[in-house]
This record gives structure tokens, sequence and C-alpha cells, in this order.
């Protein structure tokens, strides 16, 4: 019979992005001045990085997805993993495409991300609404939370 | 007097589901304890109590899917009422032990009375409040709406199909609680973004509520700002929070809730008490915490150990000022908008629900204090349910509003940050494995373990997706115990798909995983099923 796998803790979860099912990458919104990007790669995509039979440099480009035309592009090392980038305007649909470029630098396949709605606002301390920070705020946490 | 204009008022009412049958007692679980005694039943017994002097309550109140399996838990209610048990025994200790006719006797005797309270409640309704709140929406006092699932923060989630079964889950729970179908839904946070409005418009969601900023940046910007319900695609509404009313009771900076006279929420006897007379009301780990007996008062902006006895009278007295206050500034604010838009208005006041009693040990007596005030004082203001304020009239240009939530910053990053995002991988890889598997397993004869066994499959995944873990990870407040609920869900989720793959399901597994999280009772898998795949 086939045994329960150990649960991982938090500390595992990056390394697991070296060995994923599949080799994604996906954007999240956090702000009109702020996406969240980040990688994963399956075992043989990452033991092809390792050998250098892929290019070590990766290249992360962000597009408008209502005209599918450039945005941004970075270059990052494989095994970045994760990014915190300003989007280049707010109020715009993203997505992403990480390119992987082999060892004599020529294209060898495209990763595509999902597409995301960056808001148009101001951050809220700059909006006319009321937005309290985490501590003004009245969050229910328990009672057993220690000090404010 | 004819109503200038209507008051909204609209409590959430949310915990994760923090249900550990496994141990004697689970830190966790006092979460729940405390707010069963200090806001629900509290605003339970008001919402009756108006009832009986012909008092019509109007809330609107959002009771999410996992408070609501909480509410009804057998062995939770039970747990519930040990703790009102140990609780009442602690205070008659308090009661032999503090001097007589002194400040501290009053507190205490206020807190005996709030306890007895929650214990008649509680067994009032056999244990089971979800009866008491379907009982006041049956009779007209509140309306009750849902949230998602698990309290999931939809415009982050990557997956439709996981959008969609957030929503899904929640309706469908609610149906199956109220015997009716929900005509609000409350997003969690108010995060919003225009690509959650299909899984919305698909479960036969009416509306939705937004943050102020969210139509403040609408396109086209609503005639009436926030002032009416909007119409958007597709026939949803939404509601916006009014931020007048919102910074007068909400923040404990510039609101009501942090005056003087109010309870100090830090000093608390748990840590001012002799360590052995408290010992046997800690948990096994002997760690003072909060026991939610408290006998000081705000006072000002002085030490904790400097803060002054609490008054109850006091603090009574001082709600009952803010109400008239919150009231008078309502119609202030109303006879404005009457002359600068003509219409009239809806101030639509959104609150979580536990602020009231948990944080503001006196929010229950204002709120009791405002509904009371509008009757007595014959004010040209009427309390309506959120539904009621739609059938009253609404702005007929659809907008589109802008991504927007009430969190920190107004946007979306106290759930993505440097503190939580590790989650996302592993939360995104799941809910592709649940929709892998959802879709594979849908349309072919499932024998009834390899059914249950994908049911359990996507409960899992639910529970992963509570935006509580990644906000308890960002504030580093019960973060380990955060850790563990993301990374022993997805686990299971991973676990179980693995079994459904190779065919090879444990039922012991299944068993315990179903013992454990019996969340969901009607789920069917197939709400993660691609569309296409139907």
């Amino acid at each position: 019979m086939k045994q329960e796998n150990k649960i991982p803790d938090s500390a595992a979860y990056w390394r697991e992005c070296f060995s994923s099912s599949r080799d994604r990458v996906i954007i999240l919104p956090r702000s009109p001045l702020s996406m969240f990007i980040y990688w994963e790669w399956t075992a043989l995509r990452t033991s092809l990085f390792k050998t250098g039979k892929l290019d070590a440099t990766v290249k992360l480009k962000l597009l408008y997805a209502d005209s599918n035309t450039l945005a941004v592009e970075y270059s990052k090392p494989w095994d970045t993993l994760k990014m915190y980038i300003q989007p280049p305007q707010a109020g715009r649909s993203y997505y992403a495409l990480l390119e992987i470029l082999n060892s004599t630098g020529a294209h060898q396949t495209t990763l595509t991300s999902n597409t995301i709605v960056i808001p148009s606002g101001m951050p809220a301390s700059a909006a006319e609404g009321y937005i309290p920070s985490s501590g003004e705020r009245m969050v229910f946490l328990p009672s057993s939370m220690e000090g404010k | 007097m004819s109503a200038k204009g209507s008051l909204a008022i609209v409590l959430h009412a949310h915990l994760p589901y923090i249900r550990h049958m496994e141990a004697e007692r689970f830190l966790e679980e006092d979460w729940f304890f405390e707010a069963v005694t200090e806001c629900y039943i509290p605003l339970i017994a008001t919402i009756e109590r108006l009832s009986a002097e012909y008092i019509r309550a109007g809330l609107t109140i959002s009771l999410s899917p996992t408070l609501c399996a909480l509410l009804e838990d057998p062995g939770m209610s039970e747990r519930c009422h040990k703790y009102i048990k140990l609780r009442l025994e602690l205070l008659q200790k308090e009661l032999e032990r503090i001097p007589h006719d002194s400040p501290a006797e009053r507190t205490a005797l206020m807190y005996r009375q709030l306890f007895e309270q929650a214990r008649n409640v509680l067994i009032k309704f056999d244990g089971n409040l979800i009866t008491a709140f379907r009982q006041l929406q049956e009779k007209g006092q509140i309306e009750v709406i849902t949230t998602t699932a698990t309290h999931a923060i939809l415009p982050i989630m990557i997956h439709p199909e996981a959008v969609r079964a957030q929503v899904l889950a929640a309706v469908n729970d609610y149906a199956k609680r109220f015997g009716v179908r929900p005509k609000g839904l409350w997003l969690p946070e108010c995060a919003f973004t225009p690509q959650i409005i299909s899984a919305l418009q698909l479960s036969g969601i009416k509306y939705i509520f937004l943050e102020k900023h969210a139509l403040d940046l609408a396109n086209p910007r609503p005639r009436n700002g926030v002032f009416s319900p909007v119409l958007m695609q597709g026939g949803l509404f939404a509601y916006a929070r009014d931020a007048q009313s919102a910074r007068e009771v909400w923040s404990s900076k510039y609101g009501y809730p942090g005056s003087p006279q109010y309870r100090e929420f830090y000093r608390d006897l748990g840590f001012d008490a002799d360590y052995e007379y408290i010992r046997p009301y800690l948990h096994a780990d002997g760690i003072r915490r909060s026991l939610g007996i408290k006998y000081h008062k705000i006072t000002g902006n002085v030490h904790l150990a400097d803060k002054a006895p609490y008054d109850p009278a006091e603090a009574a007295a001082q709600a009952e000022e803010h109400a008239k206050d919150f009231l008078a500034k309502r119609l202030r604010q109303i006879e404005q908008i009457n002359t600068d838009l003509g219409i009239r208005p809806v101030i639509t006041g959104t609150y979580d629900a536990e602020l009231f009693g948990h944080w503001w040990l006196e929010g229950p007596a204002f709120l009791e204090n405002v509904l009371r005030g509008i009757r007595k004082e014959r004010l040209p203001l009427q309390m309506i349910t959120a539904s009621e304020g739609i059938n009253a009239g609404h702005d007929n240009t659809e907008i589109k509003p802008e991504p927007a939530s009430w969190g920190e910053g107004g946007y979306f990053e106290p759930w993505i940050n440097e503190k939580n995002d590790w989650i996302y991988p592993r939360l995104n890889a799941a809910a592709e494995r649940m929709i892998e598997i959802a879709n594979r397993f849908q349309n072919i004869e499932n024998t009834p373990l390899q059914t249950r066994a994908l049911n359990q499959a996507a409960r899992e995944l639910l529970l992963a997706q509570s935006s509580d873990w990644a906000f308890l990870l960002y504030v580093q407040s019960h973060a380990p115990y955060a850790e563990k609920r993301v990374c022993a869900h997805t686990h299971h989720v991973f676990e179980l798909a693995n079994m459904l793959s190779e065919n090879d399901i444990k039922e012991e597994y299944v068993q315990s995983l179903e013992k454990q999280n019996p969340i969901f009772s009607g789920i069917d898998y197939r709400i993660f099923a691609s569309p296409s795949s139907f």
C-alpha cells in the first residue's frame, strides 16, 4: 500500500518550485504600483539549467493584454523564482512571457502566464476614502494576541 | 415622518474553520468561543430584544460558511458551554475576591451577566446559533447573506474554476442551511476585480459590496457616488461603503471605540492575576493569555499599567451618547445629500461583526441605541436591508468598478507580500490538480469511495484557500498555525489526487480527513470542473 508522504513545511515550498509538475509562470495583482510574479520548473528543466544545457538567464517580458505589446522586459537568473515589480502603467491588463534560451542563446521555449487587471487608482494613503492601517482597523484577532 | 434617506448596516461575521476535535482543548478554538460569547450572542439578543418591542433591526448580516459550520457543530457547542462554565466559575471566584461595591465588582457582575446570557441563548437554540439567525431572517428582522466558501480573496485566484467553486460552494451551503438562495454575497475584504463578475452571476448572486474607491474610480463614475446601489455588468448590483460612517465606528484611533470610558482590550485578568490563581483557566502550556475579563478602561494615551478602573455605567452612558452623535451625523449627511444630489440616499455602513463586542465591548449597546434611537426620536431615517435597498431604487447606468479592497493600502498587498507569498505556488498547484481530477472523474461512474475522496479533496482545497492564513502570516499572529493549515490542506489535496490517479484510495485516510474536516457536507467536487468539460 502506498505510504502517505510527510506534510512539508513552508521552507520546502520554494524548493518545490524546482520540481514542479510543469513549467509555469504566474502573475498576481497587488496594487496599482505592484504585481507579484513567480515561476516554477520541472525537475527535468531544473537539471537542464543546472548542467548548462539551458542559458542560466531567462527573459521575463510583461505585455499589455489589450494590445499584446511589450510593456517591460527583465533578464533574470533562472532560479530567481519570484519578483515584485511595478507595472509600467496602472489601470491596464497584463500577462507575462518567460523565455528560455538554450546554451547557444537561441530561443528554446516560452511560457505564458495568466492575465491580470492592475487597478487604476492610487494607493489608499492618497485616496479620498477611509482605509485604516492593519493596526488601526480592529480586525478580529484572538485576545490571546499579546499587546498592540 | 417620511424617511429622507436610509441606513443599510451590514455586519460581516467570519471565522476560519478552527475546529480541532483531535485535541481536548485547542488554543485557536478560543477565537470561536470569544466571538460567540462577546459578539454573536449579544447581537442575537439585541435583535430579539428590539423585536419584542416591535423595533425591526433591518440589519444585513453576512455569515461565512466556515463560521456557520462552527456555529452548528455539536462538538463546538459543547466546548463553548465548557468555556462559558469555566468563565462563570472564575467570575464567581472573582466576586468573592474583589471588594464589595467597587468598580471591579460592577465589572465582574457585568461579565457574569454576559456569560449567563451566552449560556441561556445557547440553551434556547439547542447549541445551534444558525437556528437563531434563520428564525430572525424568517421573521423579517434581518437579511442573512453569504461570502465565499472559506473567505478566499477572489481577485488573487488565477483559476476561474476555483473562483466559481468558492462562490458556488458558499451559495449551495447557504441554500442547504437557510432553505433559500442568498441574494447577496460579501466579497471577503471587499476585494473585487471585474474578472470575478461572471462567477457571481452564474451563482445567482444579485448584489455585492465594494470599497469606496472601487466606485470613485469606476467608469463611468456613478452619479450618486456611494449613496445608492449601482448596476454592473449582467444585472449585478453593488453597494459601496460610506467612508464617513465607517471611520466613526471602525477606527480605534479616530472613532468611537477609542473613547477613554470604554473597556480597554489589552489589559486582562490573564496577565494581571496571580499565576496560581488563574492557572486552571489557561491552556495546557500554562502560558499567560487573555481570559476575556478586563477591569480597566481605555483611560487615554497611558501605559497599560496606568489604566483607570472600568465603570460599566459610565461606558453605557457613553455608548448612548455616541449613538445619538452617530444618528445626528447621519441626518446631517442625508440632508446634505438631499440638497447636493436631489436623492434619498442609502448610507451603507459595513463593518466586521466581531468589532461589536470583541474589540469594542460596548459595540452591541451602541448598535442597540442607534436602532432604538431611530424609532424613539421618530427620525426621518429608515433602516433597510441590502435587498430592500435595491428594490427601493438604484442608479440604472451600468458602471464598471475598479479593482479594490478594504484591506490596508486599499488593494491586495496584505495577502501577497514577503511574509506569505510562499503559499501561492502551492495553492495554485493544488487548485490545478483539483481541477484536473474534477475534469477527469466527472463524467465516469465513480465508486462511492472515489466520490468521497474527490469531495474531500474539494473541501481540503477550499480550506487551504482561506484568506485568514495569508493574513495571519502577514501580521505574524499565530503564524505557525496558519503555516500548518496551508501546508496540511494542500498536502491532503495532493495525496487524495495521487490516490485517485493511481486507483489506490486508502479508505482510512479519506475517513480520517472527513472526520477532521466535516465541512460542506453536501459538496460536489464537480464545482471545480472546467466549464468546457461539462
